[in-house]
């Protein structure tokens, strides 16, 4: 089942994506070329790679969040390539855009950190950035409790632990 | 991946280890079971970390985070604690500090008739550990602040004092030997002290045993106040991998002499790999310094000076060669610079600079103008931001072809601009906005001329050309009420900030115009009316 295919696929050379749930993608390899995980694979250069030249499994990302993943991709593949050296510098200059706030604005909140993870582990910084940076101004200003609310997450300190943190922090 | 988090990530993967005193475990056993646990949050230790790196400046959030449960605890608690001297620090930090302090330490402290607290707590983190940036202004502040509140009743402590040593200061001093000699993982450091006597702990940061290791560790050094030029000497010894060098304000109320100013200069010169510069010249034109930047031609990205003043009764040389030497150069920034002269400002006018993202000029004389409108055409490819504001007296200096023409005909994804405009550069500023390409997010106009720009038509017309992409206005130019409002009916773009000179200064803004423009929006008007560039 062909889930995605670049605009350009016809003009240009492609590489089949997998995804964990079986959805194969077929993308332009200039978008592969921009991002060092994809860039590798397009070599040839990991195990991820099938015996099928130019196709690749991706065992963590289901077809729903690499649709959204590549969406992303193939919107910025005309990009400049930024030149940092250092997580730290880019991280400075992260600008999120209009489109990219549109972007993130229409996803879910289990999708918003699905496609971190995906970022992550595709090493794609930028998407990767905007979405941390997205995640912290949804942070900005809570108290504990409205975290806890915001993301579902247990609070599984011990009494004696949580006080502890508070009076040293 | 950046030094500073990679190093963040591994220190949260064994924060555990060790991070308690021995005897602690038996107090928080609980604990041990941190990194096994899991929480109903779908994100990882690493992709928190990267999180809260957003909110490294926003400590009252990060607090939150640290009290959410025990991943996100121990994922915010080294980014909290990197850079925790802040004026605004609450001085219970140092009682957190004091309990590593060891039994000797906490003697000397008692026999300088300090009162130290008996009961003492294993901290539950290693905080020391996580420090990655020292203030020492900041640090003095909270020293003050806790002694003020610990010391207030000496009684029978104060008779035992031997000697005369302010209490704070004995305590900043420790604190200091704990920081740097212990186990100082300090990659940047700000002598931030200003005219407070703390400057006199020199001999502790620099001279004691053990220092060269933390020296050659540190990524980022700024000074505020310079007592002893061959600081930079001691420095130059051990210190080579500053990436970012500030040396900031106070500091040149005369200027250095050239044996002193060498000191600086071999600073410059033996560092690996400087990235960032910032000086601040405080009115003199410390020249062997500008001379040194050549040293660093290959790694320099950035670039600030402020505050030179270019006379002398040296010979008037191209001390900008070294800078322009630097091909790598994506930000310039140049602030209050005065009386540079033609010859001086050659090698710029020059100057190849193929990743140029940034320039910014600001009330700088005398034909800065020139070196921004070469800079532009040599350099257009990556230009982003083009900033220049003229100094008063510079209105009717029209050169051709101007910035704005210059930025109109090279400059496809700019940013951010600020230029001087006259009436006759309107259909540049025209060409820019309209431009398919037009990306800008900040616009500042600086009136060039002598003809009024009061006019309603202009200002409607101008109105309906700002991009949907423009968040700031800035407008240096008179204009009424009725042209402004014009312009604030038709214009699509959604403003987050104006300023307008003339209103801000002389006529008052009416709040009335600007209410009408924020109606149904989400910002109010004491956010609305800043200057942001």
């Amino acid at each position: 089942m062909d889930g995605y295919t670049s605009n350009n696929a016809s003009e240009n050379e492609t590489i089949t994506l997998k995804s964990s749930d079986g959805i194969e993608f077929h993308i332009d390899t200039r978008i592969a070329n921009r991002y060092t995980l994809l860039n590798n694979w397009n070599s040839g250069g990991t195990y991820w790679f099938t015996a099928f030249k130019k196709s690749a499994c991706l065992p963590n990302v289901t077809g729903k969040v690499l649709e959204k993943v590549l969406e992303w991709c193939e919107h910025h593949i005309n990009d400049p390539l930024p030149n940092y050296d250092d997580d730290d510098s880019r991280r400075r200059n992260t600008v999120i855009d209009d489109w990219d706030q549109n972007f993130l604005n229409r996803v879910d909140q289990d999708m918003l950190f699905d496609i971190i993870l995906a970022a992550n582990y595709l090493d794609i910084k930028l998407l990767l950035d905007i979405g941390c940076k997205t995640v912290a101004n949804m942070i900005k200003g809570k108290s504990p409790e409205e975290l806890r609310s915001s993301f579902n997450i247990v609070n599984d300190f011990t009494p004696e632990e949580e006080e502890a943190i508070r009076r040293e922090n | 991946m950046g030094r500073r988090l990679n190093a963040i990530k591994r220190k949260v993967a064994r924060a555990f280890k060790g991070q308690r005193h021995k005897t602690s475990r038996s107090s928080t056993p609980e604990l041990r079971g941190y990194s096994s646990r899991n929480s109903q949050l779908t994100l990882p230790a690493d992709c928190l970390i990267d999180i809260f790196s957003y909110l490294e400046d926003d400590h009252k959030s990060l607090q939150s985070c640290v009290l959410v449960n025990r991943l996100w605890s121990r994922s915010s608690i080294p980014i909290l604690w990197a850079r925790p001297f802040k004026d605004s620090t609450p001085s219970s930090i140092i009682d957190v500090y004091m309990s590593y302090l060891t039994d000797l330490e906490r003697i000397h402290l008692v026999d300088n008739g300090i009162s130290v607290s008996s009961r003492r707590r294993n901290p539950i983190f290693d905080y020391v550990s996580f420090l990655r940036h020292v203030s020492m202004g900041s640090l003095y502040t909270i020293v003050l602040k806790w002694t003020d509140r610990t010391q207030t009743s000496l009684s029978t402590n104060s008779k035992r004092r031997s000697h005369n040593t302010e209490p704070s200061l004995v305590v900043y001093q420790t604190l200091c030997r704990l920081f740097f000699s212990r186990r100082s993982s300090i990659r940047s450091l700000s002598l931030d002290w200003g005219d407070m006597e703390i400057w006199k702990a020199y001999p502790l940061l620099l001279y004691s045993a053990g220092i060269d290791t933390y020296l050659a560790k540190l990524r980022q050094f700024s000074i505020h106040y310079i007592t002893d030029w061959s600081i930079f000497g001691y420095l130059a010894k051990y210190a080579r991998n500053i990436e970012n060098l500030q040396v900031l304000g106070y500091s040149f109320d005369i200027p250095p002499h050239p044996e002193d100013e060498q000191n600086l200069a071999s600073l410059i010169k033996i560092q690996k790999n400087l990235l960032h510069f910032k000086l601040f010249g405080y009115a003199t034109y410390p020249i062997l310094t500008l001379i040194s930047l050549g040293a660093q031609a290959k790694s320099l990205i950035s670039v600030e000076i402020s505050y030179i003043h270019f006379t002398s009764t040296m010979l008037q040389e191209p001390t900008f060669e070294g800078l322009a030497a630097c091909r790598n150069l994506e930000e310039l920034t140049i602030l209050n610079c005065l009386n540079a002269t033609e010859e001086i400002l050659s090698p710029l006018v020059c100057a190849t600079f193929p990743s140029l993202r940034k320039i910014h000029i600001v009330e700088s004389t005398y034909g800065w103008d020139n070196v921004v409108v070469s800079l532009i055409h040599n350099n257009p490819t990556n230009l982003e931001e083009v900033y220049y504001k003229p100094v008063d007296n510079q209105q009717h200096h029209i050169m051709s072809p101007t910035i704005i023409e210059s930025v109109a005909q090279c400059c496809s994804r700019i940013v951010r601009l600020g230029v001087p405009i006259g009436t006759l550069q309107i259909s540049h500023l025209t060409d820019i906005l309209t431009s398919p390409y037009c990306q800008l997010r900040s616009l500042s106009i600086f009136r060039m001329d002598r003809v009024s720009w009061d006019n309603e038509e202009l200002w409607s017309g101008l109105g309906s050309l700002m991009p949907t992409t423009l968040r700031h206005l800035n407008i240096w130019i008179y204009l009424g009420d009725t042209p402004m409002q014009l312009f604030l009916q038709n214009t699509q773009a959604p403003l987050e900030t104006l300023y307008v000179r003339w209103w801000t200064h002389y006529l008052g803004y009416d709040y009335q115009l600007v209410g009408a423009y924020l109606k149904d929006k989400k910002v109010g008007i004491s956010e609305f009316l800043r200057h942001v560039i």
